[in-house]
């Protein structure tokens, strides 16, 4: 790449539904590759032998897991309205993927990856499969609040976490950033840490929830949607990633 | 609820999440086809009974796919063979086998098309039968069954699973199935019933129905004769051609997997059929006569292709690409339209020479990739009996100058196990593996050779005879005799002075015997099949779950002799269980090539004289073309 080239940096925010749920995060990389070239659109590749588009992507997305908020960062070499690229984009893509908005990127943005600050969660039961802590008591909303409440209290919440050299053991107290019960859909609403080398996985929070109350789920119990992903604005605070950029 | 969405697959979650590679069982590939089953009068599935990276790899299902969904009054669906993890899931929890767009059960359809492109699926062909809940053998099926149908290169001898099938297409599939389809929907309409419809279809050129035919057998176990058992049925079937390949049926939108296939590539098909009768090969005689498809109408599908599928990369697919006319023009049209929308080309295997080498080295990075040869015998003497058109001079100029562009990779294929092989012959592929080292050290400067050395990789395959082929007469070795043969390779590799620079791979020999019974087997042998399959073996074509005990339990159980199909000399006049289908090449062309390899004579390729093989009867192709 040389130097001073000029290029246009766009951010894409896509949903993923349906079937789609089971194509993992490697394959949805590799699908927009195709995407972008059957939209006939100018992206930047990288060089050598084997030149590929150059893209990144936000947090990786769990199999099985739906979302409204997925993250993708695509370079081109020439402008091309934002409106422009989500329709080429949409046109191109199945159903179960499609771009919901699009915007540029003023120059230095951190990449899509690099910039996750935080993922937002709704996280429900599958229809027999709640746990005993709720069962049978018709999600109790008041109870389900105070249980909460007594978790996220704790002086500390250790989360066994895998990593390259093993589990290592993470308090992620302060990465919590919403727990709560949203009373109309009868799931959690949980906003937590996604940043590379502390991401919390919905799952694992569950199952320590669960764990404190001396409770477990049942296997592949949970009904999972991502909701968004945010990044940190220039005060700190957590900020939609699809809010970054102008839609010019 | 707001936040979670309904999906309507065959699949619960549960498994889904539980088995490897849910994907293979989703659909909505981009370029799938969904229609309203309301306003089809056919459903028809179609299936490549291996998993679903290998059979979504297939060009043939594409196109066919692509023909039948072009019918407005067909809706045609795929489904694969489910993986061992899933197919027992399946038969656990009673899940019938589901096309992958509709996700509705195989059974309801009517039509099961099933690919068989390799003998080693011939279980999973049962599995895919099992699963969907059809009864395994044809006499079994009733009027709710729908029918199932065979193509592709193993039809041509059809009787080892002819029990399993309602019906077998001999042939290209782009020709007949309209009439075929339109034949259903009349039967259908008049409540015919499926034995009146398969009655009727048996006449339809390129149709074969095992039920409308009676095999008798003399005592020594070989074929006495074979006869319709109807007036009116054809005595000999013969196969389906595309006249025209620049003007019929080709997938410009192929569906595109969202898991990496085997095949994840545009692939352009230049061509069928090949013009060099090596004696050995059955494609080289089934797919008779060549038959180019136009430069301009293969320019403008590759443009369209890389718009509608993406993909990054594109293969010529053809018998054998060097041969095709106008190979450079096409070659470079795509190096420059690809490079501009940074597609790579990846090559088929070409004959090494100095327009090949040029093109390889602008698309592939010559320290990476390897040259392949495939000299097929070890000595001069041996491939002129198999008349394999490739000498020793060709591989050794071939070499220098690649060696001379900076290759260092060479990759040999052989078989052992050809007619007539003497150790001298086995002995030649060691040599000629060394004389290709020598050359390397000949001409590459030292200062030149990367880390110094030369990499060969020798592989051999064991050789077994397919009907369709001058070596259809021939016995095959015995399981004993390939592997002293091998033995016999690596210890004469190991004696030669470059020893250090050739690695030796050799096939599995168990495999080769029973495919050699497969190949050449009659209707005797649908019963041994049947009853592997029932002992619980599928997907054979991956080694781990290929189980030898079972085929030799299975053989004995059934008082058949394996050696009967492999290890025999068969007489000049002997009837073969392939012999009422026709490729067009005739038998008699087919028995004096079998008499010229004895003999060692070379017979010249099609572009160099016609050698009246038969193919000339379809009034097509390089037949007519002039050469």
């Amino acid at each position: 790449m040389s130097e001073n080239k000029e290029y246009y940096d766009y951010r894409v925010r896509f949903s993923k539904h349906g079937a789609i749920r089971y194509i993992g995060h490697l394959d949805v990389m590799r699908y927009f590759q195709k995407v972008l070239r059957r939209a006939e659109v100018d992206v930047a590749y990288t060089n050598g032998f084997s030149p590929h588009e150059i893209t990144t992507f936000a947090q990786p997305l769990g199999v099985g897991i739906e979302s409204d908020g997925e993250y993708m960062d695509v370079r081109m070499n020439s402008y091309i309205s934002c409106g422009e690229l989500r329709d080429k984009i949409n046109n191109n893509s199945v159903p179960g993927i499609q771009a919901i908005s699009v915007k540029r990127l003023p120059p230095k943005s951190g990449n899509a990856m690099a910039s996750v600050a935080a993922a937002e969660y709704y996280i429900g039961f599958k229809e027999g499969k709640e746990p005993g802590l709720l069962a049978g008591n018709a999600f109790d909303a008041q109870r389900i609040t105070e249980l909460i409440n007594a978790f996220l209290s704790r002086p500390e919440i250790i989360l066994q976490k895998e990593g390259k050299n093993g589990l290592r053991e993470v308090d992620i107290k302060e990465r919590i950033y919403t727990f709560e019960w949203d009373t109309a859909e009868k799931c959690f609403h949980i906003i937590v840490d996604a940043s590379s080398g502390y991401n919390i996985k919905p799952l694992s929070l569950m199952e320590l929830f669960m764990s404190f109350n001396d409770d477990s789920l049942k296997e592949n119990s949970l009904l999972i949607y991502r909701a968004d992903t945010y990044t940190r604005d220039e005060v700190g605070e957590l900020i939609s990633m699809g809010l970054i950029g102008t839609e010019e | 609820m707001r936040y979670f969405w309904e999906t309507e697959l065959a699949l619960s979650d549960d498994i889904l999440m539980k088995i490897e590679k849910p994907e293979r069982y989703i659909g909505h590939e981009v370029n799938s086809v969904y229609k309203d089953p309301d306003d089809v009068r056919v459903r028809f599935v179609m299936c490549f009974p291996d998993v679903y990276e290998i059979g979504m790899s297939h060009l043939g299902i594409q196109i066919l796919y692509d023909m039948f969904n072009s019918f407005e009054d067909v809706w045609c669906e795929r489904v694969y063979s489910p993986w061992v993890d899933l197919d027992k899931i399946m038969r656990e929890k009673g899940i019938p086998l589901f096309a992958l767009e509709s996700q509705q059960p195989v059974k309801n359809m009517d039509f099961l098309g099933i690919t068989i492109q390799y003998e080693m699926c011939y279980t999973n062909i049962l599995q895919v039968l099992d699963l969907s809940g059809i009864p395994l053998l044809s006499k079994d099926r009733d009027e709710d069954c729908h029918i199932v149908i065979g193509g592709g290169p193993c039809t041509y001898n059809p009787e080892p699973i002819a029990d399993f099938f309602d019906m077998f297409y001999i042939g290209e599939g782009e020709t007949r199935y309209r009439e075929l389809l339109d034949l259903y929907e009349d039967c259908k309409d008049k409540k015919l019933g499926r034995k009146e419809f398969l009655r009727r279809a048996a006449k339809i050129p390129g149709m074969y129905v095992p039920s409308m035919y009676e095999v008798s057998y003399n005592e020594d176990g070989t074929i006495k004769s074979f006869t319709p058992k109807e007036e009116g049925i054809p005595k000999t079937i013969m196969k389906e051609v595309v006249k025209n390949l620049s003007d019929t049926y080709y997938p410009l939108k192929p569906v595109v997997p969202y898991i990496k296939c085997t095949q994840d590539r545009i692939v352009l098909e230049i061509m069928r059929g090949c013009i060099r009768g090596c004696r050995f090969c059955q494609a080289g005689e089934l797919y008779r006569p060549v038959r180019e498809r136009d430069v301009e109408v293969l320019k403008k599908y590759a443009l369209e292709m890389m718009k509608n599928t993406g993909y990054d990369e594109i293969s010529l697919s053809s018998l054998s690409s060097s041969d095709y006319s106008k190979l450079p023009e096409l070659l470079d049209f795509l190096l420059e339209e690809c490079s501009k929308r940074h597609v790579n080309i990846t090559l088929p295997s070409l004959r090494i020479d100095a327009f090949s080498l040029d093109v390889m080295s602008k698309v592939q990075d010559v320290k990476k990739t390897s040259l392949t040869f495939a000299p097929e015998a070890g000595s001069q003497r041996l491939r002129d009996i198999i008349n394999k058109g490739l000498t020793m001079d060709d591989i050794i100029a071939g070499s220098t100058e690649a060696f001379l562009g900076g290759w260092n990779k060479v990759k040999l294929y052989f078989m052992l196990g050809h007619p007539f092989e003497t150790d001298e012959d086995i002995r030649g592929i060691a040599e000629l593996a060394n004389e290709i080292a020598a050359t390397f050290f000949d001409v590459v400067p030292k200062e030149k050779r990367v880390n110094g050395k030369i990499q060969i990789t020798v592989s051999t395959a064991f050789f077994v005879p397919k009907p369709f082929t001058a070596f259809q007469w021939a016995p095959q070795c015995s399981k004993d005799e390939f592997i002293t043969k091998a033995y016999a390779c690596r210890t004469a590799i190991t004696e030669q002075l470059n020893q250090k620079s050739i690695k030796y791979n050799w096939h599995d020999a168990d495999l080769s015997v029973l495919e050699g019974v497969l190949a050449r087997g009659d209707r005797k042998v649908s019963a041994v099949i049947a009853d592997v399959y029932k002992k619980g073996s599928f997907f054979e074509a991956w080694t781990e779950y290929y189980k030898h005990d079972r085929w030799l339990e299975a053989f004995e159980e059934n008082g058949i002799d394996p050696d009967f199909y492999t290890c025999r000399t068969r007489a000049d006049d002997e009837i073969f269980p392939w012999d009422f289908l026709s490729c067009g090449v005739n038998k008699e062309f087919l028995l004096r090539e079998w008499h010229r390899a004895q003999k060692g004579e070379v017979t010249p390729n099609c572009k160099e004289m016609c050698s009246g093989c038969g193919g000339a009867q379809f009034g097509i192709g390089i037949c007519f073309a002039g050469r």
